[in-house]
């Protein structure tokens, strides 16, 4: 009944959950307010847009886990896919929002809560709009925006991989993982309180509260999941 | 006037009464879900029950959510269904551990009703101590919230599945991913009535009738999925009671209700 | 070489029902003023502008989409195992997906416009209601449909380990999320605040102070997604055409070139990392164009 492997696989639920709930603040979400170019980054919910790029990074990953066994490279493997998937995914869904933000909108990229972006040394505060915070995906928000993803999609897939090596089959252990993706990532979202630009926001310093919060909450789930699979 | 900022609503019915008694339908619904199936029963009657949940934790999220959670509604309802599903799960699968296979059916819903009373009440803890939420009743409608959508998960995909036996729930709700379908559905049937009615209009009476609406809804869904005719029937005429009186209620409760495209004038 | 050439088609099919899916997600969202710019309509009666727009707070897009497609993805699976033909259990599935979509729709509308009638004076449109149903409903069927198809084709051709309804909630979560970060923004950003001046975003004092007046008498959320038609909408539906694309090109690629699971596996990887650093440029070039061009904020 007491296996080495379950504590492996609890210890990999473990980490997956907090390593979900720091992708969160990677990712450059402005809320409401980023729908009206009031603040910087994408304009959807905290929670909404890391559980579509950690899904589609779980997609990734699991077709990828259909296809190689669950070796040491394999999972890597896996993993990688997973990173990959979700960052594409949010790559992509960044550069088109910047479209329209440059085109349909007609701001310039500038990032609030830096006065020059810290990647390409570019100063930041002259091309904001007044009583605004901020508008569009500068550079330093998108490059966060991918760490977050690549997160995202490895905390996913990390997720996955646990389940399915404690014996679920792949629906059972795709509807577990969406559920504790958004336990994650809801706690993460209730941490930050609306919007996050990324890594240099100074929210960003929350996160050792919600990988705390998401540690343990995650080590009650894999310990339930762990007595589902004996 | 300013609303998401005190959780004064006022309400018809103490929350608790409400929650007790959605529970406590939805719990019986489980198992009659399991044990009505020889007689074709466990959707018309499994269903309609577990409904009730739905009920329950859509009239906890009106509680919680009207002091303004700092994001949307939405994050809540998807927070409840989260834990709701490992619970649910859980409640299944863990007597299968133990050697209990064959008194699952007696113990999943309430197990599921326990570790999701402790899954909610950890996560509500969290969301109050490392994570920062400022709101009194975090913890107490983490943990309602949580029950509520576990309830809600095991008794739609019982009422799909027909059984709560391992192997059989495990092969008709979840390898066939219904109990993906029993996520959402019962997710936005909690999260919905309040989400829908806030504003500092809002009145229990109304929120509460939606949210019942939202439940047959959700009933009527799965009736479909499972192609039980009579449940469809029956499902599709109780909401459309609800929702007929929803409308009306709605139309009385507005300022005035017009058919064209003009503004009121202004009484200043 | 014969199983390349299928799933190669079942992928350049999936691109093309998601470039669709995208835009009819984006244009159903305007139609129906759904998810993130709502809030301004929520806000618009409280600063004194009574309107004429469609209110439907069902929830996020995410979820909501989430829910059609899921919804048509599990009565599609049950009516396939019983026995009916796949594309007519898609299409009821749809079918029972929208009636789901309408349900909500409308009381969202009643719920969202009461709940603040009586203290700002914000009336009851019966017409708006009326009007408005037919294409949000169409719109999301549209959607819907192709999404759902998409998720049959993974489930069937391109190798997804997972149930059909399990893939379905997955793909609306997704394209919910992709329809609320890009074409949302150009109706939330533009068309709401059409009557201030292009070029900037919109300071947090004009907020709730919306367009309610059209070209002609006044507006209602119709005349927006033929506005975000010509943007957000077709915008919305190349992000998701091409994320859905690309993700599966990069396997694709791989399993041509590679001989062995593991090779392929990691030319995908690569590739995969070559396109994410193709997309970086891009968006850095945009940025230097945009301040190039615009110059700043005077």
């Amino acid at each position: 009944m007491f296996d080495i492997n379950l504590i492996i696989s609890l210890l990999e639920i473990t980490i997956a959950g907090a390593i979900i709930n720091a992708s969160v603040y990677f990712i450059p979400v402005g809320g409401a307010p980023a729908a009206m170019a009031t603040s910087t980054g994408v304009g959807t919910g905290t929670t909404q847009l890391a559980a579509g790029a950690g899904f589609t990074g779980l997609l990734a990953a699991a077709i990828m886990a259909s296809k190689v066994g669950l070796t040491p490279e394999g999972i890597a493997l896996i993993l990688l896919s997973g990173a990959i998937g979700s960052m594409i995914m949010l790559g992509v869904t960044m550069l088109i929002g910047q479209l329209i933000y440059v085109f349909g909108v007609g701001v310039v990229p500038a990032a609030d809560k830096c006065e020059i972006d810290p990647i390409t040394k570019d100063p930041q505060k002259p091309y904001i709009t007044p009583g605004t915070t901020g508008h569009g995906i500068p550079t330093v928000c998108f490059i966060s925006g991918l760490i977050g993803a690549t997160l995202g999609g490895i905390g996913g897939g990390l997720a996955y991989v646990a389940l399915i090596s404690l014996g679920f089959s792949p629906a059972v252990a795709g509807t577990i993982a969406i559920g504790f993706f958004f336990i994650n990532a809801v706690l993460a979202s209730y941490n930050i309180g609306g919007t996050i630009e990324g890594f240099h926001d100074p929210k960003f310093k929350k996160m050792p509260n919600g990988v705390i919060a998401s540690t343990i909450a995650s080590f009650v789930c894999g310990i339930i999941i762990i007595l589902m699979a004996l | 006037m300013s609303h998401g900022g005190g959780g004064h609503a006022a309400e018809l019915f103490p929350e608790e009464q409400i929650f007790g008694v959605g529970i406590g339908l939805a719990l019986i619904g489980c198992y009659l879900s399991h044990f009505l199936e020889p007689y074709g029963l466990s959707m018309l009657i499994g269903g309609l029950l577990v409904s009730a949940a739905c009920v329950a934790g859509a009239n906890t999220v009106r509680k919680v959510a009207s002091y303004g959670l700092g994001t949307g509604v939405p994050s809540i309802g998807m927070l409840s269904l989260g834990m709701g599903t490992i619970s649910a799960i859980a409640g299944v699968l863990i007597p299968k551990s133990f050697g209990l296979t064959s008194y699952t059916p007696y113990i999943a819903p309430i197990l599921t009703l326990i570790i999701s009373a402790i899954v909610g009440f950890i996560v509500g803890r969290l969301t109050v101590n490392p994570v920062g939420m400022k709101i009194p009743i975090m913890v107490r409608s983490m943990t309602f919230i949580s029950i509520a959508g576990a309830m809600a998960l095991l008794g739609f995909s019982a009422a799909y599945a027909g059984s709560l036996m391992p192997n059989i729930f495990v092969n008709n709700a979840l390898n066939s991913g219904i109990m993906a379908v029993a996520f959402i559905v019962a997710g936005i049937a909690i999260l919905h009535p309040f989400n829908a009615c806030l504003g500092p209009d809002e009145s229990h009476k109304r929120t509460l009738t939606l949210a019942v609406a939202c439940g047959l809804l959700s009933w009527f869904i799965f009736s479909v999925i499972k192609l039980d005719l009579i449940s469809i029937v029956i499902s599709i005429v109780l909401w459309a009671i609800v929702y007929l009186k929803y409308v009306k209620m709605s139309f009385k409760d507005a300022c005035c209700v017009l058919h064209t495209p003009e503004i009121p004038k202004k009484e200043e | 070489m014969n199983e390349l050439i299928i799933t190669l088609g079942a992928l350049a099919l999936s691109g093309a029902l998601a470039t669709i899916a995208g835009c009819a997600e984006d244009l159903e969202s305007d139609v129906g003023s759904q998810s993130n710019p709502n809030s301004q309509v929520q806000l618009a009666p409280q600063m004194g502008n009574i309107h004429r727009y469609y209110n439907k707070a069902i929830s996020g897009e995410p979820v909501s989409y989430g829910l059609y497609v899921a919804v048509a993805g599990g009565v599609a699976y049950s009516l396939m195992n019983f026995g009916v033909n796949p594309i007519l259990s898609l299409i009821i599935g749809s079918g029972v997906a929208a009636f789901v979509h309408g349900a909500y729709a409308v009381s969202a509308y009643l719920g969202r416009i009461v709940g603040q009638s009586k203290n700002f004076g914000q009336p009851v449109y019966l017409d708006i209601i009326m009007s408005h149903l037919g294409p949000i409903v169409g719109h999301g069927f549209i959607a819907v449909f192709c999404m759902v198809l998409m998720a049959y084709l993974a489930n069937t051709i391109l190798g997804n380990p997972f149930p059909l309804p399990l893939i379905a909630l997955i793909f609306g979560i997704t394209v919910g999320s992709i329809g609320s970060s890009t074409g949302d923004v150009h109706y939330g950003a533009e068309r709401e605040y059409q009557k201030y001046p292009f070029g900037g975003g919109v300071p947090v004092a004009n907020h709730g102070d919306i367009d309610i007046k059209a070209e002609i008498g006044l507006r209602n959320s119709l005349d927006s997604s033929y506005f975000c038609s010509r943007l957000g909408g077709v915008l919305t539906g190349m992000c998701f055409g091409l994320i859905v694309f690309l993700d599966g090109w990069r396997g694709l690629i791989g399993n041509i070139i590679g001989k062995d699971t593991y090779t392929s596996s990691i030319i995908a990887i690569v590739v995969g990392l070559l396109i994410i650093a193709i997309l970086t440029i891009v968006n850095r070039k945009i940025e230097v164009f945009a301040r190039e061009k615009y110059g700043p904020y005077q």
